[in-house]
């Protein structure tokens, strides 16, 4: 039965795009089911990108999303061969079926949205929590809430502990 | 007993059904400067959003999108 498997890999930035295409299509080869009509649906390279922490000498890796149709059982022989391949520093195999994840718009975006939800104002900032500054710079505004923010010190003690650098939030 | 206030799921509100884990940005909104995962008693996400935060942080995590663990420093 070929099911809808999505293939997360991260190869040693050291390896160029033809070597690196060269690699995946010697391991998707492997999956190939015998009606190719629907095999590969989507490759999607990243490019380098920063590892969140270093992978054996690693700071940097190439990152290639695809989602392809294939039949379970291949997947132990193709997941050996990929273990072997030495320019292939991690990766990730996930059923993808059911429910597709769409894409969250980040205007919204904010480390501890619960004040600025409640009291239902306009987010001005764009990207909040890139800048951990901003709630900070908003907490004038804040006594807008003052049945949430006065009585309730437990809650107030819970945000400090959630998001450390938002010490503003409590102070009033 | 003073109960605070009744907290919404953000990620309901986003419209959002399932999470994707190589969405980092929304995933490090529910990870603590250490990189731990928040509890939804502290971030008021609903209990299926929270079960899929889990898995999609791991994940994260074993892909290098997010750290195990972050220095102070």
């Amino acid at each position: 039965m070929t099911r809808r498997y999505e293939i997360v890999y991260i190869f040693d930035s050291a390896k160029d795009e033809s070597q690196i295409n060269e690699s995946l299509d010697r391991h998707h080869a492997l999956l190939k089911p015998e009606d190719e009509s629907e095999f590969l649906l989507e490759t999607n390279h990243w490019g380098k990108r920063t590892l969140a922490y270093p992978i054996g000498n690693s700071e940097v890796g190439h990152y290639v999303v695809v989602n392809l149709k294939t039949d379970g059982s291949k997947l132990n022989e193709f997941e050996r061969s990929v273990k072997l391949d030495e320019s292939i520093i991690r990766h990730l195999i996930v059923l993808n079926e059911g429910e597709i994840p769409v894409p969250i718009e980040h205007p919204d975006d904010r480390k501890d949205s619960d004040d600025e939800v409640r009291s239902g104002k306009p987010k001005a900032e764009a990207a909040a929590p890139a800048s951990p500054g901003t709630p900070v710079a908003e907490s004038p505004a804040t006594p807008a809430t003052p049945v949430a923010e006065a009585s309730t010190t437990a809650v107030a003690e819970d945000v400090t502990a959630t998001t450390a650098g938002e010490s503003g939030e409590v102070t009033p | 007993m003073m109960r605070g206030r009744v907290k919404t799921c953000s990620i309901c509100e986003s419209r959002a059904r399932v999470l994707d884990y190589k969405d980092e940005r929304t995933l490090s909104r529910f990870v603590t400067e250490r990189g731990k995962i928040v509890p939804s008693r502290l971030t008021g996400v609903c209990a299926r959003h929270q079960r899929q935060l889990g898995t999609a942080i791991k994940r994260a995590r074993h892909l290098a999108l997010l750290p195990y663990v972050r220095s102070s420093a």
